[in-house]
């Protein structure tokens, strides 16, 4: 008996232990985070190389901002190049870019890339920028931290801001930007931008129509300035297999329902020619808030916008509530039902859409520009010919407007009563200086594939025109004389833009036999910057299209976040995901929605309405 | 006695000294962050912290009760766990029987062997396995079910078969290690007594219902009442790894619903820290009550006892 027990005891230890084991929600979630970590490298790795390949210098960075366009850098090391030691020469230049008689050393907090790609043997204490800051400004920033990527940096500065303890200068998400200035620990930069900011920036600043600066000023003071021009390049698009569309000799959809007839005819008439049925009309994720293989373009056919306020008719709503939503969810419930969207769509994320897409498997989908350059190049190489074109309105949609985010993500901020907030304007100048300008010397200021010279900036505002466009009119003109001199002179990302539309207008197309994987990926190159850059039915041609014929919609809300937006707006989302999945696979039926929207109005939704009103009508 | 006592210690010093880090470890990252607690009684304001954020008494725990999303994760966490308890208990004691029964020793370790395996795969990669047997479309599992003449079911995506689904792979995964303990168990049964029931004439079955159950009776007592304080945890590995947004009706569980909407939050905003601490706390309560229960119970019904 004494045995036996002793042997029980021992085992029941062992099965504790067992019991013990499993949840681990710390552990998961640094998992989750490190996942969705891949993904915003992913994206960035999109950016950087539609930044490169397509010579772009203002990638559409709205959804991604962070990812790509800041990695700050620091100049450790402290310098003999003093500026006291020999008398300078006399200054001409404007004020914003002026050298500082001393070394001015602020600190700062810098957000890593996730793959950092520098020049040979350089590094973020050592290239380009920190040369530049310090001889052309003298500035040496003092790293105190850094963090690699977004969501690392953001729980980091969190904990900084947290402990009271912020650098002097840095950048925020809207979230923080709106606790730190309620908390006073911003200086205000009204007067000093006045003063330092040089004349292309000050311009820049107003290319949203200066949205920018008026969701960085909280109760009529400047605390910030913006990481991006508001609003840049984050509209929808339809994506079709285009060699499908001509195989089954289609129209191209102008409409709601030619879009439903054309899904159909993807899923029924065999367009890949394999004599099984193995493909689905639209392709959609099982998340509808992110960002590629995503609902919205779908939904603004309809005129049902999601994730944006909207103005009706002075009183603003939030979109995901519109009845329009209810025509849009039938519409893509119908698609379901009658199996032109994957059935197993509810168990597959964007990334997982997407890799259905590249093997070749969807036909159309919604997207922002981007999506043209990564991920679809890989379906390119495997033969597949990928076009955008204008989003497709239904008839019920008198409007015919396309959504927009109208809210600035990160600002530039100074923390409160640091005593040179100008070098924060300064840095901000140079940076605009040597990227946005048109005089600066392309051989030093420009990145490649392999190095990436705007990212590896600690100050990288994306702001002003959008330079897809600018640079789309000059390669259009040029391709269509066969004449490079047409092109802005010295302007090297056009030429590179030009010759590589000229490579595949002769005759250099991934879509032949026998390529070796070098004249293959050269020739995807010259193919994407054909879809992107040349004539108006490319990306950036479409682009100009829509910036010309008035037809965004933005977000009519563009505040700091509300209260109640901070306490609700997480489980609203996800009530929100799982309302449209469910009507969309049928699991509810279209009158669910009604329920939903009184239930989201109970859970802090009217809250949120009543508080958004409030800041419009201060407005 | 004393005596020894003493010395025992002195021979031990240094064992004791061995001890201090991991209580020093224990106290710093188990103990300190209860303090963290606090969290679940305030507006939580990050730039005020810990401290400074205002006291809002018990509001946090009136909005999770009144949430429909925190009643329906609560109702789907008490049944799939208390049938994982269930399920994961019968089984492997059903197959511990079985294989006692096998006589040939090396078939019985090979069959041990292999269902011993999936108890180290992580759920990050089951689910992705899983993925791919379960799809209705492409899946092994399907195309067999077709084959045979049944309609394919999606065993991930439809939210009726979704708990199942999750309890018996959960069983699957665990049962090779469950079945070890009671075979464990089942060794140490006095050989004697098979041998003179078999003197008086049991026949096989006789045998595993008269002598090799009871015996292990008091194992299955103490592993069930054990397990009752992990009732509110259903398996937060591997649901948030299997689950998408269309189970959510009945697949969503406490953890993931913390994690979903009090940890990930919305892009650019920032996450319901003090709703995830108070359903975190009420979980706590609650299991802490369960493990009392159960120990208590365990030492009445198992005579198991750790202090």
């Amino acid at each position: 008996m004494s045995s036996r027990l002793k042997l029980c005891n021992a085992f029941s230890k062992v099965c504790q232990a067992s019991q013990a084991v499993p949840t681990n929600l710390k552990k998961r979630g640094m998992f989750m985070l490190a996942r969705s970590k891949i993904l915003a490298a992913a994206i960035a790795a999109a950016m950087l190389f539609s930044s490169s390949a397509c010579g772009s210098a203002a990638p559409a960075v709205t959804e991604a901002p962070e990812t790509a366009s800041m990695m700050p850098e620091t100049a450790a090391e402290p310098s003999e190049v003093a500026s006291e030691a020999a008398p300078e020469p006399a200054y001409d230049g404007p004020v914003g870019l002026s050298k500082y008689s001393e070394i001015v050393r602020p600190t700062f907090a810098r957000m890593a890339s996730l793959d950092p790609k520098f020049k040979e043997g350089q590094s973020y204490e050592n290239n380009i920028w920190v040369t530049e800051y310090r001889d052309v400004l003298g500035i040496e920033l003092d790293t105190i931290w850094s963090a690699e990527g977004p969501d690392a940096y953001n729980e980091k500065l969190q904990l900084s801001i947290v402990s009271g303890d912020v650098p002097d200068i840095f950048v925020c998400n809207s979230a923080q930007f709106t606790s730190l200035v309620n908390a006073g620990m911003l200086e205000p930069l009204e007067s000093v931008v006045e003063e330092w900011a040089i004349p292309l920036v000050a311009e820049n600043l107003q290319a949203d129509g200066g949205e920018g600066i008026r969701q960085a000023t909280i109760d009529g003071n400047l605390y910030g300035l913006p990481q991006a021009s508001v609003g840049a390049g984050a509209f929808q698009f339809l994506f079709m297999r285009e060699d499908w569309r001509v195989k089954l000799g289609l129209e191209v959809p102008k409409t709601m329902d030619d879009l439903y007839a054309v899904a159909k005819a993807f899923v029924e008439q065999d367009p890949d020619g394999n004599g099984i049925d193995d493909t689905w009309g639209l392709g959609i994720s099982n998340k509808p808030f992110e960002t590629f293989f995503t609902y919205r373009g779908f939904f603004n056919g309809f005129g049902a916008y999601m994730k944006q306020w909207i103005n009706n008719n002075g009183v603003l709503e939030d979109g995901i509530i519109q009845p329009e939503m209810k025509l849009a969810l039938a519409e893509l419930n119908k698609y379901y039902e009658e199996g032109l969207i994957d059935p197993e769509f509810v168990t597959k994320d964007s990334m997982a859409v997407s890799a259905d897409a590249i093997s070749g498997k969807v036909g159309l989908h919604f997207g922002e520009w981007w999506v043209q350059t990564w991920p679809l190049p890989d379906g390119v190489k495997l033969g597949q010919d990928w076009k955008a074109y204008t989003i497709p309105f239904a008839a019920s949609n008198s409007e015919k407007k396309l959504g927009g985010v109208a809210k600035l993500l990160g600002r530039y901020v100074v923390k409160k009563g640091y005593e040179h907030p100008e070098a924060l304007v300064k840095m901000y100048n140079l940076f605009q200086e040597r990227v946005m300008s048109q005089n600066y010397d392309t051989t030093i200021y420009k990145g490649d594939g392999t190095y990436d010279f705007q990212g590896l900036a600690p100050i990288a505002p994306v702001i002003g025109v959008d330079r897809n466009v600018y640079d789309w009119g000059f390669v259009t003109k040029a391709v269509d004389a066969k004449d490079q001199s047409l092109l802005a002179p010295g302007n090297a990302d056009q030429i590179d833009k030009f010759t590589k539309v000229m490579a595949y207008l002769d005759g250099n197309t991934p879509f032949v036999e026998g390529l070796t994987d070098e004249q293959l990926n050269d020739n995807t190159d010259y193919y994407n910057n054909y879809r992107v850059h040349y004539g108006p039915e490319a990306i950036m041609g479409l682009l100009d299209y829509y910036n010309r014929s008035g037809i965004f919609k933005l977000d009519a809300f563009y505040g700091p976040d509300t209260p109640a937006m901070l306490d609700n707006a997480a489980q609203l989302q996800s009530n929100a995901e799982e309302m449209i999945i469910n009507i969309v696979t049928g699991a509810e039926d279209l009158d669910y929605f009604d329920e939903f929207v009184s239930e989201w109005k109970l859970n802090g939704g009217e809250q949120m309405i009543k508080e958004v009103n409030e800041w419009y009508n201060a407005q | 006695m004393a005596k020894s006592t003493r010395r025992a210690r002195s021979v031990h010093w240094g064992l004791y000294a061995m001890l201090v880090p991991g209580i020093i470890l224990t106290l710093i990252y188990s103990y300190g962050p209860l303090m963290g607690l606090v969290i679940a009684f305030q507006k939580f304001d990050f730039t005020k912290g810990l401290f400074g954020s205002p006291w809002v008494g018990f509001d946090n725990f009136k909005y999770i009760f009144n949430l429909r999303d925190f009643r329906r994760a609560l109702g789907n966490t008490l049944s799939i766990s208390s049938m994982k308890l269930v399920f994961g208990m019968a089984f492997p004691i059903v197959v511990s029987l079985l294989l006692n029964e096998i006589r040939f020793n090396g078939l019985k370790r090979v069959i041990q062997t292999l269902i011993y395996l999936p108890f180290f795969i992580s759920w990050v990669i089951l689910a992705g396995i899983m993925g791919d047997l379960l799809s209705p479309s492409t899946g092994f599992l399907n195309g067999i079910l077709k084959m045979l003449g049944f309609k394919g079911v999606y065993f991930l995506g439809n939210a009726s078969v979704f708990p199942a689904t999750m309890i018996v792979l959960d069983v699957w995964k665990g049962f090779g290690f469950g079945t070890i303990l009671y075979l464990a168990a089942l060794t140490g049964v006095d050989p004697s007594l098979y041998e003179a029931a078999s003197m008086d004439g049991a026949n096989r079955f006789h045998r595993m219902w008269h002598i090799t159950m009871p015996e292990l009776v008091p194992i299955i007592v103490l592993n069930g009442t054990l397990s009752l304080g992990n009732i509110l945890n259903a398996g937060f590995d591997q649901i948030t790894n299997m689950y998408s947004t269309v189970v959510y009706k009945s697949g969503d569980i406490l953890d993931t619903l913390v994690y979903r909407v009090g940890i990930i939050g919305v892009r650019d905003s920032i996450p319901q820290y003090e709703i995830a601490t108070s359903i975190g706390l009420f979980k706590s309560l609650v299991s802490f009550a369960l493990i009392s229960a159960s120990y208590y119970l365990a030492h009445k019904f198992a005579d198991y006892q750790i202090f």
